[in-house]
């Protein structure tokens, strides 16, 4: 303080005009680097050389991705992937569209507590602490298989863990958060009375949800499917243990190729296309929807 | 068609850059891992490359700890379970090779390794001298066998009316009704046990050629009663604990312990597959020398081995060794006299030569 005191001529010389929260160029340029230097060396490298060894491993050019194409396996596992993920999305749009519109109401303070604390629960937890949590419930000696069966309904467990569903069910259910956090913003966004407006204007109910309420909160959709579907084609342990090695998902087949197979050209290519498919998605979703509802769930 | 492990498969960044990162810890953490080499003065230091615990916590006590005693020698242990050789290949490719020995290493990846010159050639005194004391079975050109195993057939007694006895009777759906599994990550496994069901003699099959087709569709014909392939050691022991699977191709050990957790199992060596593990000694270690001296430390110490494996429930190359273990653990060691004799042994020079197609096609069974 009071070498500021002694030097009131300092003052002057500093900016002038009202204080502003934009840095001068140089200081800018230095505090944000070392953020820029790790996402070059840690994200941008390592996805430039993951493209580039896709085309050089191997027999270089095409023949990794032709290689790709070729196994059975493999493409039965893409369009598995694709195909769970898809219901994935489905799902997390339903149950977390009507989670975030009911979030987003006026309302009793501890239910909606309550019901944010369910939302993130999920979040909270390790991936495997949740997978094991559904190999619990699921299995043939399991929570659900015992009860419908002390109740008479099942004389036999039915199968339940190791298939396709059990690997949507987890997926849904460490998606549900995602869903929800990208779709709160628009549904909470969105002007209630807008609703009552429509049905004094002698619209029914359905009509008022249908005509009104979609096209403003599509975008919120839009946004959250998207975000749902991209980081659910890249599940590795939820596949694996709920589905079992027998159930195709890509994941499961690059890690096969990286440790059981040493093809890393292989893997490389399976995994460039994976990432070209999220890619696409989350840019056509940009060009739809605009970049501010794809952050309005991203920021979360 | 070239196998492809004939070609050096590139590395992906990742690998390269997380392996020196890695080794960029390790140097300054510790002062040096494998690259301070035995010079004049200081002290060798040893990494051995381990499965985590309790398998790493084994190793340290029963035999690092009195190998360091001996010898003085630093000697650390890391966990790399699963990624020996993935990580070897980029350790190769980033020029930095952290670690000196394997413990452990997987039959089916030993012999790969070797091809691929990842791990030493044993040199001819250190063999010699081991060979005083382990059965030529269990020395090969790279290596000790060690904590070997039996793919065993496994079964819950209160499940199934009658469990088989051996495995032409596991692969006969007909008469021995029930739900299976098996191991997903080694077609070897399934492949060879499907061709002992085919009619090879056990005792043939070290140098038997699998007939591919004929294989295939003895394991096709019970791919319906597969409830799921298993991949690591916890699943196998899961798919028997949540009754997913009435009976499967299991790991020995993991078999005796769902038994000891109070679910009943038959367990069958009659037709089994022996499986050993293996000591390398990791090519371009610096401390290769020190190195083959751990190794054959350990080849030598019967009352070490036996400690080792009675706390693991693995089987040790020593055949003094079952002197130190009580019987009711010995007679569930793939080792032991009366198991080991009812093995066969998978053809892994065959294996080697028809890599890709083999794989290729195991993989196109489970997911096509």
């Amino acid at each position: 303080m009071t070498h500021v005191d002694s030097h009131p001529q300092r003052l002057k010389v500093g900016r002038s005009g009202p204080w502003s929260a934009a840095l001068p160029m140089l200081p800018a340029v230095f505090m944000v680097a070392p953020l820029v230097i790790v996402a070059l060396l840690f994200i941008v490298y390592p996805l430039v050389k993951l493209g580039i060894d896709s085309f050089t491993g191997g027999s270089g050019g095409f023949s990794n991705y032709s290689a790709v194409f070729q196994s059975a396996a493999i493409r039965n596992s893409l369009v598995s992937t694709l195909l769970m993920s898809a219901v994935v999305t489905v799902l997390c749009l339903l149950l977390g569209g009507s989670l975030a519109w009911s979030l987003s109401k006026p309302g009793n303070k501890i239910l909606k507590t309550l019901l944010w604390t369910a939302v993130l629960l999920p979040f909270w937890m390790g991936v495997v602490v949740k997978t094991y949590a559904w190999a619990v419930l699921l299995a043939n000696n399991g929570l659900i298989n015992s009860f419908f069966m002390r109740i008479g309904l099942i004389d036999e467990p039915m199968t339940l863990l190791y298939t396709p569903m059990a690997v949507v069910l987890g997926m849904t259910y460490t998606m549900l958060p995602y869903a929800v956090l990208a779709m709160y913003p628009t549904m909470a966004g969105f002007d209630k009375e807008l609703l009552n407006s429509a049905s004094v204007l002698g619209s029914s109910n359905t009509g008022a949800m249908y005509r009104v309420w979609l096209p403003l909160v599509r975008p919120g959709l839009v946004a959250g499917g998207a975000i749902v579907f991209a980081i659910s084609i890249g599940f590795y342990i939820t596949p694996v243990l709920l589905g079992g090695a027998q159930t195709p998902f890509m994941a499961t087949v690059i890690g096969d190729d990286i440790f059981a197979y040493f093809n890393y050209p292989r893997a490389a290519a399976s995994s460039v296309i994976l990432l070209v498919i999220a890619l696409t998605v989350l840019i056509a979703t940009l060009k739809t929807v605009g970049v501010k509802a794809l952050k309005g769930g991203l920021e979360k | 068609m070239k196998p492809f492990f004939k070609r050096r498969p590139r590395i992906n960044a990742l690998g390269a850059s997380a392996a020196t990162a890695a080794a960029l810890l390790t140097v300054t953490a510790c002062g040096g891992g494998s690259g301070t080499s035995g010079a004049e003065g200081e002290t060798p230091s040893l990494v051995i490359a381990s499965w985590g615990d309790p398998f790493t916590s084994a190793t340290q006590e029963h035999l690092v700890a009195p190998f360091v005693e001996e010898t003085g020698y630093d000697v650390q242990i890391v966990d790399a379970p699963g990624k020996f050789l993935a990580s070897l290949e980029s350790q190769k490719q980033a020029d930095n090779i952290e670690w000196d020995i394997l413990d452990s290493t997987s039959g089916p990846d030993a012999y790969i390794a070797y091809d691929q010159g990842l791990i030493e050639r044993m040199p001819d005194d250190v063999r010699d001298r081991i060979l005083k004391e382990l059965p030529e079975s269990a020395v090969t050109e790279f290596g000790i066998t060690w904590s070997a195993l039996g793919y065993i057939i496994a079964c819950r007694t209160e499940a199934v009316e009658k469990c088989p006895s051996k495995t032409t009777e596991f692969f006969n759906s007909e008469d021995f009704p029930g739900s299976r599994t098996s191991i997903a990550t080694s077609p070897m496994v399934n492949l060879s046990l499907a061709e002992i069901a085919n009619g090879v003699a056990v005792e043939d099959l070290a140098t038997h050629e699998i007939d591919l087709d004929r294989a295939f569709k003895t394991l096709e014909s019970i791919k319906s009663e597969m409830a799921t392939f298993w991949s690591s050691g916890d699943q196998n022991m899961q798919v028997f604990e949540t009754g997913e699977a009435d009976m499967g191709i299991s790991y020995s050990g993991r078999a005796y312990q769902v038994d000891k957790q109070g679910i009943p199992m038959n367990i069958t060596w009659d037709e089994g597959l022996y499986n050993p593990g293996f000591y390398n000694v990791v090519k371009g270690s610096s401390n290769s020398k020190e190195a083959w001296e751990f190794v054959e430390w350990v080849a030598t110490h019967p009352e070490a081995q036996a400690a080792w494996g009675e706390a693991l429930g693995y089987s040790v190359p020593h055949p003094e060794a079952f002197d130190f273990v009580s019987a009711e653990v010995a007679e569930t060691l793939a080792d032991f006299p009366a198991n080991r004799e009812l093995l066969g042994l998978m053809n892994y020079d065959w294996y080697v030569e028809n890599y890709e197609e083999v794989n290729t096609r195991w993989q196109e069974f489970l997911r096509g």
